[in-house]
């Protein structure tokens, strides 16, 4: 399973998941969440990833890759002056 | 009779602690060693042990080595660090206990640096004046393993958002949910503990896991704020992932070669807005991109980033494995970090301005403050490298006795069924709306602002007032948010009790009037100058009786302090009482 937003893209391996929530109660912006008809964790709020890699580097199957996009969208040194 | 448990699970504790950070479990540790005979209990959204900044943190704790001075650290903070903004009583006595907490968290189980004889390694920062040791990342789990053998109760994954209050006004518990199934869940306590962090409007600011709830929960129970307007400043970050280049600041270059650093802020002790300020000059004028020449690491990059230390053993695997992790990441985007990568400026704000005495007790009965949620708030100002984790700690020696001395003595006070009850029906208003607005909305409003150096780090009446007009705006959104499951429920509470934190910091921006500080500068271009005559002040913020943002000045009672600007007179209808 892929799953995408602005920040992450997750590539989540759901044939290897044990069904050991680790990854839900392991993420600190509630991002996993376990979904009981594809019986399998998914990462249901990616826009709240904040890239720490916990997830990843606690599922035991190695079910989990957080892969990070282009993290600074806008510069703020590009941005123009806006008060003149 | 109407029964609490009509409205939810009921948890009765002695002492009630919001947020299982360093601060929360130091507090709850700290309760219970006091009184073992008192029930503590933590709970909080995340998972304990992984949840909060702390399960984060592993580059050094602040500490002091024995022929450091701390009225010599103390008096260069307030001139380097709070801008004689702090309450300087305060600041002396919190430096001087800075060993002690380390010794504290030594004690919990947690690792430190060690010398070989097994006392406290601590590594001396540049200017000498104050030390930094090493910590393990894990030092949550540490702490968690020792609250739990001393018999602390831990509760993960409930979120709490308002305080529950007895008639005079004293806080005697809180209300929430449980994330997993929305299950609404209200604590009865004697003492209850705000360790929630502060607020970082989302992940701009790098700085997860703070939506401003604990802040917003005391404001409406009459919580006082002090200090909001220094609650912005600026990081020098990797442009590959936005991550903090530690101790970087002194060695940015431009497109030329030019070593930029030292042109706006030559050798600086710390980062700056002034640098900054001329970084978006190089890169408006053309001069960009720009990048850290980290080649040859000078004694700021050395110490502050801790890689000067690492075969010292000031770094722990724990934290090296997680920055080797970053690294790796980075890369995947197609971005070396290497030696000279392109950095650019991350502007936060830190909402920490929760006002609490030297015991982390806020103006409300019954109510402390612990942690990093009460930083500028509690005015000592002693921030440096590393006061992230030890205010954690000395926060929590301090609450913890305070507040065990308190729930020994105090009789506990059952609360309202109508005010639980209205309370429960707020928080869960937003699963009933006929609208279809989502926080996401207001987020992504706010991180606009974040992301302009002229909205946070140099301001006028101009640009503040068009903050101040944009949040009203997002204030009518509030009312209008949608949820549907526990986490977005959560979400639309979040995105109110950040906005209303983003209000304070403006409001208390728009009314000083000149331009002061140092790390978190408050820079005004309409008024350049310091202005020690009128501002010597502090600005408190309190939700007033009719729901309105009230502001109020304080005089800074610097016939106590001993560290004056110059010239400074003492005003009529004092004495002084320092030099005496
Ligand atoms: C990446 C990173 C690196 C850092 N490195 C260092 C360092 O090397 N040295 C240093 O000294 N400092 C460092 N800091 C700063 C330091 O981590 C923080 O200042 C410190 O951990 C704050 O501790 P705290 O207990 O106040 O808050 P936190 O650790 O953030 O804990 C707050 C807790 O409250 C919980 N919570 C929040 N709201 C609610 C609610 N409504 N209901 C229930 N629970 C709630 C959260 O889940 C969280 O667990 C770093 C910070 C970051 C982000
Ligand atoms: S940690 Fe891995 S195995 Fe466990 S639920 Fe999550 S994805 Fe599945
Ligand atoms: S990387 Fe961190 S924030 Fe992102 S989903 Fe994994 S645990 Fe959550």
């Amino acid at each position: 399973m892929i799953v995408t937003s602005s920040d992450v893209k997750f590539v989540v391996d759901t044939d290897r998941c044990c069904g050991c929530k680790v990854c839900v109660r392991r993420c600190i912006e509630d991002v996993w969440h376990w979904d009981p008809e594809k019986n399998c964790a998914v990462p249901k709020y990616p826009d709240e990833c904040v890239l720490c890699y916990q997830c990843e580097m606690d599922c035991k199957n190695n079910c989990i890759e957080v892969i990070p996009q282009v993290v600074i969208k806008s510069d703020p040194l590009l941005n123009k002056p806006q008060y003149e | 009779m109407a029964n609490l448990k009509d409205l939810g699970k009921v948890y009765t504790s002695d002492i009630l602690i919001i947020g299982g950070g360093i601060a929360g479990l130091c507090t709850a540790i700290k309760a219970k060693e006091t009184n073992p005979a008192l029930d503590v209990l933590v709970v909080d959204k995340g998972s304990i042990g992984y949840a909060g900044q702390s399960g984060k943190a592993g580059n050094g704790i602040t500490g002091r080595l024995p022929h450091q001075n701390p009225q010599a650290m103390a008096d260069y903070l307030v001139v380097n660090g709070g801008d004689y903004m702090n309450d300087q009583e305060f600041l002396l006595d919190y430096v001087s206990t800075n060993q002690e907490s380390l010794e504290f968290l030594d004690h919990c189980g947690v690792k430190l640096s060690k010398n070989e004889d097994g006392s406290i390694r601590v590594f001396p920062m540049p200017n000498d004046l104050w030390g930094c040791a090493g910590i393990e990342l894990g030092s949550c789990f540490s702490l968690r393993d020792y609250a739990l053998k001393v018999g602390v109760r831990l509760l993960d994954r409930v979120q709490l958002f308002e305080l529950l209050t007895d008639k005079a006004g004293a806080v005697i518990g809180a209300i929430g949910f449980d994330c997993d199934k929305m299950k609404c869940q209200i604590f009865k306590a004697k003492a209850v503990a705000v360790a929630t962090d502060g607020c970082y409007f989302k992940k701009v600011g790098g700085m997860f896991c703070g939506y401003g709830n604990g802040i917003a929960s005391a404001y409406r129970v009459g919580a006082l704020m002090r200090n909001a307007e220094f609650s912005c400043s600026v990081e020098l970050v990797h442009k590959a992932n936005n991550e903090a280049v530690y101790g970087g600041f002194n060695l940015v270059h431009n497109k030329d070669g030019v070593n930029v650093s030292q042109v706006y802020a030559p050798n600086a002790e710390e980062t700056t807005p002034d640098l900054h300020i001329g970084l978006w000059k190089e890169v408006q004028e053309g001069r960009g991109p720009l990048y850290c020449d980290l080649r040859v690491l000078d004694d700021m990059s050395a110490h502050i980033g801790g890689m000067g230390h690492v075969n010292d053993g000031r770094m722990m695997a724990d934290k090296l494995r997680w920055i080797g992790i970053e690294m790796a990441k980075a890369a995947q985007t197609g971005i070396q970090l290497g030696q000279t990568p392109e950095v650019t400026s991350r502007m936060y704000i830190q909402g920490e301005f929760l006002r609490a005495d030297r015991e982390f007790k806020t103006n409300v009965e019954g109510l402390w403050a612990p942690g990093k949620i009460s930083y500028q708030g509690s005015a000592y100002w002693g921030w440096v490298r590393g006061d992230g984790l030890g205010n954690g700690a000395q926060c929590g020696m301090r609450a913890g006795a305070s507040m065990a001395k308190f729930a020994t003595e105090k009789a506990a006070v059952e609360p309202d069924y109508e005010q639980v009850k209205a309370l429960k029906d707020k928080i869960y208003a937003p699963l009933n709306r006929p609208t279809t607005r989502k926080p996401k909305e207001v987020f992504d409003a706010m991180e606009q602002v974040v992301f302009h150096l002229d909205n946070v780090i140099v301001k006028s009446e101009k640009s503040i007032q068009a903050i101040l007009d944009m949040i009203e705006e997002l204030k009518k959104v509030i009312p209008e948010l949608t949820a549907e499951d526990a986490h977005t429920l959560a979400k639309c509470h979040d995105a109110a009790d950040s906005l209303l934190c983003l209000e304070i910091v403006f409001r208390a921006a728009q009314m000083r009037k000149e331009t002061r500080g140092c790390v978190y500068r408050h820079i005004r271009t309409d008024y350049p100058e310091r202005d020690n005559k009128n501002w010597l002040k502090w600005i408190n913020v309190k939700q007033g009786e009719n729901g309105s943002m009230e502001l109020f000045t304080e005089d800074i009672p610097m016939w106590r302090y001993p560290v004056r600007p110059e010239g400074y007179e003492i005003p009529e209808g004092h004495a002084e009482e320092y030099y005496v």
